[in-house]
């Protein structure tokens, strides 16, 4: 009995012991000519159910390819790369947002895809964007796959209430102010208001008219003070909250039940991975389309930021040539650059200026939107940074616009803290 | 002599149970090491050694992408003269600590000694204020958050009925640390827990004694059951700053730290260093300083604790 006991005890020791380790082996072994690939990507639920599908047909295309996906949301993608690498784990195919892969390829950690893009004519194939948006110090780190631009998305039955003409792609921002003005309507809870900038106009601040930006992240320097550009950038959008009126500020946007979907904003700023939301939210309660953004006829065109999705292969890929050419069919392929443009703009150039590109859509889908808009804002974007340094300046820029919105300060001396607090982050970086 | 052979047989019998004695605490201790063994080795894999290794980091540069490189106290030196924003989140911590604390132990001692009365359906009350508690944070955070809504929330709206009419309450610098410090309010099922316990171990003879000498149920609660509570109160005091001093979740999902970094909170800093802005020395080195603080306030409370924790053995 005791011999027993003391049996049980140590296997369930083991059992115990063993479960621990359990899960912790990953590997992409091959077996007699097979290869198993590992692939990270990001997106939210509809895009994720999008590239699952896209691996299914690269297997059924390439049966002894075994693709093994790991996947997260956007937002902690890039934490979630650092750990691959820090890990040593690094998977063989890494999709990649253009705002967030200079840290990585700097270190070498990405394969050098400058040769295999001539050699294969990608950089006719593709949009610039697929391969600019990932080019540093000559050198291409990945291929894009879709690109991201924003666009204004307004209201039809509301622009048709106030008996406004709908906007056109040369619209000028005064235009802008007056149809906004006269859109917004209503007191408390049954206030609409005529434009939500939201977390987008904020990120669209530091470089409103892609014209003397706030701070120049390749030179390192911030050029707040004594800009003149930044300066109406920051009245025009606080302006909108309290002298117009037509829009509330980021804090109180958050107090507003709903958003452009509910009928709470005759315009918004929206991006493609907006639009099957739209879609499945509005369905048939209004229509509405998207417009280009306004141009200032002192600053120019309103800029956004440009956001390029890509594929990269790790440098420590012991299968570089199979990962290689999942990279480049995801990027290639006609099917695919057709999946893809449910949430961003597909790079493959014959796809999209095709007319099935421009005139498709989704039968579920009841709104025909303006899809060239998107293609036609490349013209006016520019790079997005935020992470590492600039993640701490674009916070210290929000935090004193926004203690200047709640009138704490002036816009002055909001200025100057945004220049002195920057100068110190550079300095101290 | 029959004397004689009775005393060597029972130091027989007392040496032969010594023998037994010994082998069995061997077998004991062999027994407990082996069940104790994975939680050992978990300890110093998962938790003991990535803390030593933190702290090494604490004194150095790294981004979790190249090598580390030793730095000396540059991070503390940091921490202390450089970062805009180290002041701003310990002050908003322990802003946060100062009132959630002790407004946690007063509700939960006071929904305890409710709890503990005797009336039909008490069980029912105990399940209930103890579920929030048990549910996923983050569920209730968001649901709180629609709550505290100043233009659509109920908070907002049942103030209407008496003429209040509410702040903004996430939205306003001055009352969001006020509401995430109602908002934990929802969490203190456990420490309620704890303290019933307390108050049923509280020998009735005690309490009788008491109402025969003719003392009033105030005074009854206030010079024996809170004394007699006093060790409890210690337990979850501690326990309480501990969990509050790392706050984190409540206004990452609620307010992300605004507005105007009111509500930017120490576990923020530490987030936004390692992982938005990839300074994961620094972010050691701040967390290690965290560690210092609790273990700091944790000692005082410990050796203050004499004077106000009744203890039976002091008393003996």
């Amino acid at each position: 009995m005791k011999k027993t006991v003391k049996l049980l005890s140590v296997l369930l020791a083991i059992i115990i012991l063993g479960s621990v380790f359990v899960g912790c082996n990953s590997s992409n072994s091959t077996k007699k000519g097979n290869v198993t690939l590992t692939y990270s990507f990001y997106g939210d639920k509809t895009e994720i159910a999008i590239k699952q599908s896209m691996i299914k047909n690269y297997e059924k295309l390439n049966p002894n390819v075994k693709i093994k996906p790991t996947y997260t949301d956007g937002g902690t993608y890039p934490t979630k790369l650092q750990t691959y690498f820090a890990s040593g784990t690094a998977p063989d195919v890494i999709a990649l947002a253009a705002d967030m892969y200079t840290d990585f390829a700097k270190k070498n950690l990405f394969l050098d895809l400058t040769s295999y893009i001539k050699s294969n004519g990608l950089q006719n194939k593709l949009a610039k964007q697929a391969t600019n948006a990932f080019t540093l110090n000559n050198k291409s780190y990945a291929i894009g796959y879709g690109y991201k631009t924003y666009a204004i998305v307004y209201n039809k039955k509301l622009f048709d209430e106030a008996g406004i003409p709908y906007p056109k792609s040369d619209w000028s921002e005064e235009q802008f102010i007056s149809y906004a003005k006269k859109l917004t309507k209503g007191e408390g809870t049954n206030k609409i208001y005529g434009m939500n900038f939201g977390w987008e106009g904020t990120e669209m601040m530091v470089n409103f008219y892609n014209n003397k930006p706030a701070y120049d992240a390749v030179n390192n320097k911030i050029n707040i003070k004594d800009n003149d550009v930044f300066k109406h950038t920051l009245t025009l959008l606080s302006d909108s909250i309290s002298k117009y009126k037509i829009s509330p500020s980021a804090t109180e946007s958050k107090n507003i039940g709903g958003g452009f979907e509910t009928g709470k904003f005759a315009m918004a700023i929206v991006g493609p991975w907006d639009i099957d939301g739209f879609e499945k939210l509005i369905g048939t309660k209004f229509n509405w389309d998207i417009v280009g953004m306004p141009k200032s006829a002192d600053y120019g065109n309103w800029n956004c930021g440009l956001r390029v999705d890509g594929i990269a292969v790790s440098q420590n890929s012991k299968y570089k040539e199979q990962a290689l050419d999942f990279a480049k069919w995801l990027c290639t392929d006609e099917n695919n650059s057709k999946i893809f443009s449910q949430t961003s703009v597909p790079t493959l150039n014959s796809y999209a200026k095709s007319e099935e590109y421009l005139k498709g859509y989704p039968k579920e889908f009841p709104v025909k939107y303006n899809k060239q808009i998107f293609i036609d804002m490349q013209n006016h974007c520019r790079p997005i940074y935020w992470t590492g340094v600039w993640g701490k300046v674009n916070d210290q820029i929000s935090k004193q616009y926004e203690t200047f919105l709640l009138g704490k300060i002036s816009l002055e001396e909001a200025i100057n803290n945004m220049q002195i607090n920057c100068d110190k982050l550079l300095l101290n970086n | 002599m029959v004397m004689k052979i009775m005393k060597n047989e029972a130091n027989l019998r007392m040496h032969k149970n010594n023998i037994k004695l010994t082998k069995r605490q061997r077998m004991d201790e062999k027994m407990f090491l082996t069940f104790i063994s994975p939680w050992l080795i978990g300890f110093v894999f998962l938790t003991l050694g990535p803390m030593l290794y933190s702290l090494y980091m604490s004194f150095c540069k790294w981004d979790a992408i190249t090598s580390p490189v030793f730095i000396g106290l540059t991070n503390f030196y940091k921490m202390f003269f450089v970062d805009q924003k180290f002041y701003l989140s310990l002050r908003n911590t322990l802003y946060f600590v100062l009132f959630s604390v002790p407004l946690n132990l007063v509700i939960a001692l006071g929904l305890a000694v409710l709890l503990n009365m005797n009336y039909r359906g008490r069980s029912l009350f105990r399940a209930a204020f103890y579920l929030p508690s048990v549910i996923a944070g983050v569920a209730v955070y968001i649901v709180w958050s629609y709550l505290f809504n100043s233009t659509i929330g109920v908070i907002n709206y049942f103030l209407s009925f008496v003429g209040i009419h509410g702040p903004n309450w996430l939205t306003d610098p001055i009352w969001s640390m006020p509401s995430i410090i109602i908002m934990t309010t929802t969490f203190c099922g456990g420490a309620m827990l704890i303290f019933l316990a307390g108050l049923q171990d509280i020998p009735e003879s005690v309490i009788e004694a008491a109402r025969v000498d003719g003392a009033s149920k105030l005074k009854i609660f206030l010079k024996i059951k809170l004394p007699l509570l006093s060790p409890i109160i210690f337990l979850n005091l501690i326990m309480s700053i501990i969990g509050s001093l790392q706050i984190f979740a409540q206004p990452w999902v609620m307010t992300q730290g605004g507005p105007v970094d009111s509500t930017y909170v120490y576990g923020m800093l530490v987030y936004d260093s390692a992982f938005r802005f990839s300074e994961f020395g620094y972010a050691s080195a701040l967390a290690w300083f965290l560690f210092l603080i609790i273990m700091s306030l944790s000692l005082i409370i410990i050796k203050t604790s004499s004077a106000w924790v009744f203890s039976e053995s002091a008393q003996k």
